[in-house]
């Protein structure tokens, strides 16, 4: 305090009314510290103000020193809000002094208003200004003064409607409109911004004579010999012309309006850049503009009086020319930014003029070739929004490059286009048709973008009725042409097509009785991507209730009605669901039998797909049968390949190895599924037995020579399955051959052919045999610890669902590149029932490596108890084959001594 | 005082530009070019007109194109001018490559006498001055130069010069709307006593770009696409590369796998200068180049001469342009009498050459000299792709510089005086275009420099009267002093006289209605 008191003394010593007293820069400075230091007191503070306030009549001699206290006082009042009051009064009577301590004043009071919050830098000026000082301040003949007080002035009517006035509306308008005509531009352009301004703030209360008035000095700045006041003038033309445009004053508004226009148009070739993109901006704001005018703007030409009868003559000799190709040269301009400014009000125009809309297509159409991507886009959004209004009208020319624009490299202009085609109107049923191809090419390049292809799609055929149903007549008898198995609906091609189809019988309920009946049916399968795409606009279950109702698959409608879940699918709408993907998994059958391998593997593909989808929205009891659907399409793959390499065996070289690894991959997949599902029925059963022999059938005909032990193993099957159910023709061929003693090999195909796939329908009710498997305290950065060679021991929380309590499980451990660990796991330890046991146990690891550190892959296995032919697999491990039940799970391990 | 203008070329025609305008006492030269269609005296302006070339103060260069640097070195070194020369840096560098290509068709092509040598380009080459856009060169004490984005071609400039209180801007050639490759002109406001301009398009007003190029496009993707080759007779520099630009961005978004060939030589090392001079193209060039030269065409392969009657289809540029002789005529011979075949002329064609006979008309065969006759069975596509500005761009310069007076060269006649009747009823202002060898005398206006008064600066600043600010005082000069405006009290101060105040009181009778 002592030291902030002594630096005070000098400035307290002011109060001396000596006149020769003179501040120094450095008692100044040191103010000016203590103003702007944080921590210095309030009283502190306080005085240093009161002094510099005290001295500053003072100083009213020495302009330098006085500007420089204003400035420190200044500077401070934004830190001490409180002050503000008293620093403004005390400067109240400085503002009318000399040329330069007023304009010091008025930069204080500025950057003292600009620092107060909302309403309080307004008042604090009205309680100093009053409208004569204001006028003898802005006819001043400084510089200085005159900018300062307009930028007070442009402050306050930005702030005009919250506070109180200390001049009237028109008072304030004709300070500005006398600024407009100052010799420094800067002041010209200050002044605009102000009126500019004053309309927006006060838009609805002023009188029309006052934009009138503004436009009047607009109109004659805009052709200023400086840049950034033709700017502001240009901007404050539009402005103008959008207020007037609104407002009712009885005059012959569209004659207004094309004046307005004109004037702006003939700022369109000016030699700067933003000059143009203001000048654009500003055309858009016009609006009531004659269809004539806004013609000559589209034409480089001068329109002659054969155009509308109403021409453009009537208007002023000076303005015709002007309007002449605006547009021409904004889209053509060297500065995108410029094109794309012309480009929106182009578009705003458009909207508003059929006439106009109708010329200005083309030049729209041409922008699709510009090089600059958001011009394009423009572009884009102005189609967009003529054709949402209805004035959009396509020709034939424009389509070639039009439609060129969904293969675009640019993924913004390829939904631009899209979101423009949904709406569009399309004269001709080859330009609808071309149409749908492109929009198949673009579904083919970029298969990432199919939910907004489909939604095209989808709009194109309902707005469309005739040409879609052309469409789907021509997709029926394609389908009737096919063969059974040849499903090349799994193409996306087919599939979008199918979209542009059901499209319009969906919506409207029209076309359904023309609609072929196939068409319906095969897009049932696709359900779940053509419910993507429609969401928000269709319900999943309305949608397929719809599908099922129309397509000839018989189905009872109670089977979905009753309760419709409000989130996800519900588990009746699963099923039916189910039962037609198992239907499809059947028609695959058909084409794995008709040796149509590639075609049944893309279908299988594009199965898959589809459940994937639907699991997203799915049940939890749905997803166990999606799953056991999916691994069912795993073997189904398998078998295809199988069948493939089977194929070409005799044609290609034959490498058995490759058979040999499917076959096991195969007979791992059936081992899976057999133990991962618990509550078959019958029919299932039957059907994984089968398929389990036939698996056996092709390991066979592989091994040419069949050991006994196959041909037990084969028998215990049969017998297995004739326990359960009768026969069917493929297990009663197998059984035959056998008891025949005949090549299964030869008759393979044969074999294959009687094969049936059936039972599926029959997948209800499984639960999931799994397991899931904690290990406590550890992770990659946080090993547990171990000495090399003696055992480690893991801590493991394990759960395990729908296990019967004859079950084998092991815990396998492997480290790479050695032999695995089993550890068996003794159901009896486990607490709970049959649906979910739970246990924590520590599980002792024996070999550990001798090195620093290692990680152990840990996962639960299922001894697959019913395959009947014994192997020795480990010495202390499980004696038949087993399948994982759970995730395999890392844990790593670090030795004591690297810790 | 005036500004007298002695017009040496250009003067209702088009060719041998040169201007000699001389302004504040200052002779100034703008540019120095050839006649193409002649190869006799007539080829160069008329130099004897000058009383000495050496009374000139400078010679400045718009562009690199032949009929306006082209007597630039037989000035220099046959006439024995010895001032400055100022041209852009494209043009220096651009303009060697013009003048001794020319040199050569002269000399070795038609076996005629050349008019100067190899040494004479390089010589007259090192005189001169290089200047960037925009740069305000003081050639002397009183004479001050400076040059503004023309577009036109790469290097282009206006020349705006200035003498005191004299000022005018000769354009040159240039163009208002941005190319591919290019951008439009660009100028100050300049309040100007004498705008010469060009007038190529006095009367043509062009349509939007975008179809130009739709329809340029279309015809050789269909001539293409049937197997027909394409000629596109350019100049090396500029309609070659703008065109090819367009070419090559079509060919890339369409996937066309179809050679698009240059001619070598002078093409090729024309590319390397554009690379170079990426600065004086276009935005969007100037954009796209940090990504990647769009001179690096993707699609354009050299072009040997063996390769003319391969079979296929292809694209070539050959120079020179217009088919006035070397290696595009050549190919023309070759490639006219196949219908299949597509021959696209750009732009201008001077009268004379074979492509303006195309050009006016679809000749069946045309006589070569006395011996050779070509069929020609070929399609014509004629593009109006030029790098002139149309008479809608003249009139928007005008009217932005809004100068004083205006001279037209570098046109036609007939259009020239449609131009200058639109000038004058449109714009109100006054505007000649005067032929050859004529002299034109525009009246500049003088302005004086006066001081005023502390007395009456402080009246014009306080007395206000409404919108309008009124100042009143009284002018006086004085031999030998400065021009000085005083107030009223001060005026009668110096000369001694008191105020006299008469007053008049009228009287309206009732009667007088």
């Amino acid at each position: 305090m002592e030291e902030e008191g002594s630096l005070v003394q000098p400035l307290t010593t002011t109060c001396n009314p000596n006149p020769l007293f003179q501040f120094d820069l450095t008692s100044l400075s040191s103010a000016q510290a203590l103003l702007l230091n944080p921590s210095t007191s309030i009283d502190t503070i306080h005085s240093t103000v009161d002094s510099l306030l005290l001295s500053l009549p003072h100083l009213s001699t020495n302009a330098t020193s006085l500007s420089l206290a204003l400035s420190v006082l200044a500077q401070s009042a934004p830190l001490h809000p409180s002050l503000s009051q008293s620093i403004v009064s005390s400067v109240r009577s400085l503002i009318n002094g000399q040329d330069r301590t007023s304009s010091a004043v008025l930069s204080a009071l500025l950057s003292i208003a600009t620092s107060c919050h909302n309403e309080d830098g307004s008042s604090i000026l009205t309680s100093i200004l009053d409208e004569d000082l204001v006028l003898s301040l802005a006819s001043s003949g400084v510089y200085k003064i005159r900018s300062r007080i307009l930028r007070l002035l442009v402050f306050v009517v930005g702030r005009w409607k919250c506070s109180g006035k200390f001049l009237t509306d028109e008072v304030m308008v004709r300070v500005f409109l006398r600024f407009t005509g100052d010799i420094y531009p800067v002041l010209r352009r200050d002044a605009i911004d102000g009126l500019c301004e004053f309309l927006t703030v006060a838009r609805d209360g002023v009188d029309f004579c006052v934009p009138e008035c503004c436009l009047e000095h607009a109109i004659g700045l805009i052709g200023d010999d400086d840049e950034f006041v033709r700017v502001a003038a240009v901007r404050m033309v539009g402005l103008c012309g959008e207020m007037l445009g609104e407002k009712e004053n009885g005059v012959d508004k569209i004659g207004q309006m094309d004046t307005i226009f004109t004037q702006i148009c003939s700022m369109a070739r000016d030699m700067s850049v933003k000059v143009r993109i203001e000048a654009f901006n500003a055309l858009g704001k016009v609006k009531l503009v004659s269809d004539a005018v806004l013609m000559q703007s589209l034409s480089k030409k001068i329109l002659g009086s054969k155009n509308g009868g109403k021409s453009i003559i009537k208007l002023d000799k000076a303005s015709k020319p002007c309007a002449a190709g605006a547009y021409i040269h904004g889209i053509e301009d060297e500065f995108y930014v410029v094109r794309k400014s012309a480009c929106r009000s182009l578009g705003i125009h458009a909207v508003m003029s059929i006439k106009f809309a109708d010329d200005s297509i083309n030049y729209l159409m041409d922008l699709m070739n510009d090089d600059s991507e958001s011009v394009r886009l423009e572009a884009l959004d102005s189609l967009f929004r003529m054709t949402a209004q209805g004035c959009l009208n396509v020709q034939e020319k424009h389509m070639h490059m039009f439609l060129g624009l969904l293969t675009d490299m640019s993924s913004l202009v390829r939904h631009g286009a899209r979101k423009i085609l949904q709406l569009m109107k399309l004269p001709k049923l080859e330009i609808f048709k071309s149409t749908v191809n492109e929009l198949i090419a673009n579904l083919e390049k970029y298969p990432e973008e199919e939910e907004g292809i489909f939604f095209s799609l989808f709009s194109l055929g309902k707005n469309h009725r005739e040409f879609s149903l052309n469409v789907a007549k021509d997709l029926a008898k394609q389908i009737k042409r096919t063969s059974k198995g040849d499903l090349t609906f799994a193409k996306p091609s087919m599939a979008a097509t199918l979209v542009v189809c059901i499209a319009s019988p969906l919506s409207e309920n029209e076309n359904v009785p023309d609609t072929p009946v196939v068409l319906f049916s095969y897009a049932v399968p696709l359900l779940g991507r053509i419910s993507r795409a429609l969401q928000g606009t269709f319900d999943q279950h309305f949608l397929l209730t719809f599908l099922l109702d129309h397509s000839n698959i018989k189905w009872k409608s109670q089977d979905l009605m009753p309760e419709i879940a409000s989130k996800g699918i519900s588990e009746d709408l699963m099923q039916s669901v189910i039962k037609f993907i198992s239907k499809s998994v059947g028609d695959a059958w058909s084409l794995i039998k008709g040796s149509n391998g590639n075609d049944a593997e893309k279908f299988l593909r594009s199965c898959m797909k589809e459940l994937e989808i639907i699991s997203l929205n799915a049940s939890q009891a749905a997803i166990t049968t999606l799953d056991f659907f999916s691994k069912y399409i795993q073997i189904l793959q398998l078998i295809s390949k199988i069948q493939c390499k089977f194929d070409s065996r005799n044609s290609t070289t034959f490498h058995i190895k490759s058979h040999h690894i499917l076959l096991e991959k195969l007979d791992s997949a059936l081992r899976k599924i057999r133990y991962s599902f618990t509550g078959w029925t019958k029919e299932v059963e039957c059907h994984i037995l089968e398929l389990s022999l036939l698996v056996d059938v092709f390991t066979f005909s592989l091994a040419r020579i069949p050991s006994n032990e196959h041909l037990k193993n084969l028998l215990s099957k049969i017998s297995h399955l004739e326990a359960i159910s009768c026969l069917s023709d493929f297990t009663k061929e197998i059984k035959r051959l056998i008891e025949e003693r005949s090549s299964v090999m030869v008759n393979l195909h044969s074999l294959l052919k009687v094969f049936e796939c059936s039972g599926l329908e029959f997948v209800r009710e499984m639960k999931p045999i799994k397991a899931e498997l904690k290990v406590v305290g550890d992770d990659s950065e946080n090993p547990l610890t171990f000495v090399p060679g003696l055992p480690a021991g893991i801590r493991l929380w394990i759960t395990l669902h729908n296990t019967s309590s004859t079950d084998r499980l092991w815990l396998h451990m492997s480290v790479r590149g050695r032999r695995p660990q089993y550890v068996f796991l003794d159901l009896s330890n486990f607490e709970g029932s049959e649906e979910v046991r739970k246990c924590s146990s520590l599980i002792p690891f024996y070999k550990t490596p001798k090195i620093a550190s290692f990680e152990i892959r840990v996962c639960i296995v299922i001894e697959c108890l019913s395959e009947h032919y014994e192997v020795l697999k480990e010495r202390d491990g499980p004696k038949y084959d087993v399948t994982e039940l759970s995730v395999e799970k890392l844990v790593y391990f670090s030795s004591v001594k690297s810790r | 005082m005036a500004i007298q203008c002695l017009i040496l070329g250009a003067g209702q025609e088009v060719g041998k530009s040169c201007v000699v305008a001389m302004i504040g006492g200052k002779k100034i030269m703008f540019d120095c070019g050839m006649h193409m269609g002649f190869s006799d005296h007539r080829a160069f302006p008329d130099f004897s007109l000058l009383s000495s070339s050496n009374d000139i103060s400078c010679v400045v260069i718009t562009h690199f194109h032949l009929d306006h640097i082209g007597a630039l070195p037989y000035f220099t070194e046959v006439c024995g001018y010895n001032g400055p020369i100022y041209m852009t840096y494209p043009t220096k560098a651009l303009a060697p490559l013009m003048l001794e290509d020319y040199r050569k068709i002269l000399v070795d092509r038609r076996g005629l006498e050349e008019q100067y040598t190899y040494e004479n380009i390089i010589h007259c080459m090192n005189k001169v001055i290089p200047i960037d856009i925009k740069q305000t060169i003081q050639v002397d004490k009183d004479l001050l130069i400076r040059a503004y984005y023309a577009g036109h071609v790469l290097g282009a400039a206006m020349i705006y010069a200035q003498v005191g209180e004299e000022k005018m801007l000769y354009t040159g050639d240039y163009n208002m709307t941005p190319d591919r490759h290019l951008g439009a002109a660009q100028i100050d406001r300049l309040s100007l006593d004498l705008l010469i301009t060009e007038s190529t398009y006095a009367t043509t007003v062009r349509d939007s770009k975008y179809l130009r190029e739709r329809e340029f496009l279309k015809a050789v993707h269909t001539c293409v696409a049937a197997g027909g080759k394409v000629l596109i007779p350019t100049f090396a520099l500029g309609r070659a590369q703008e065109l090819c630009i367009l070419l090559d961005d079509y060919w890339e978004r369409m996937n066309i796998n179809v050679p698009i060939y240059f001619s070598a030589g002078l093409t090729i090392q024309a590319n390397m200068y554009y690379k170079m001079l990426i600065g004086w193209t276009s935005q969007k060039i100037k954009d796209s180049y940090t990504v990647r030269n769009p001179f690096d065409f993707k699609h354009v392969c050299p072009f040997e001469r063996s390769m003319i009657n391969l079979p296929g289809p292809c694209v070539l540029f050959a120079t020179p342009g217009m088919i006035s002789g070397g290696f595009s005529l050549e190919v023309f011979k070759q490639w006219a009498p196949s219908d299949k075949n597509l021959i696209a002329i750009p732009g201008y064609c001077v009268a004379g050459t074979i492509g303006h006979k195309l050009m006016s008309g679809k000749p069946t065969r045309i006589d070569l000299d006395k011996d050779t006759r070509i069929d020609v069975r070929c399609q014509i596509h004629q593009l109006t792709f030029s790098p002139h500005t149309d008479s809608k761009g003249i009139m928007d310069l005008v009217e932005f510089l809004s100068p004083k007076h205006v001279i037209l060269v570098h046109g036609e006649k007939p259009k020239m005086a449609a131009l200058k009747q639109r000038i004058e009823s449109e714009l109100g202002i006054q505007c000649e275009y005067p032929a050859n060898n004529e002299t034109v005398l525009v009246p500049t206006t003088q302005s004086l420099k006066i001081s005023a008064s502390k007395t009456f600066v402080r009246n014009c600043t306080t007395e206000l009267d409404g919108d309008e600010r009124i100042a009143e005082g009284i002018l006086v000069m004085e031999k030998g002093h400065n021009a000085k405006i005083v107030s009223e009290e001060e005026f009668l101060e110096t000369i001694g006289a008191e105020r006299n105040v008469v007053s008049f009181t009228g009287w309206v009778s009732p009667l007088a209605q």
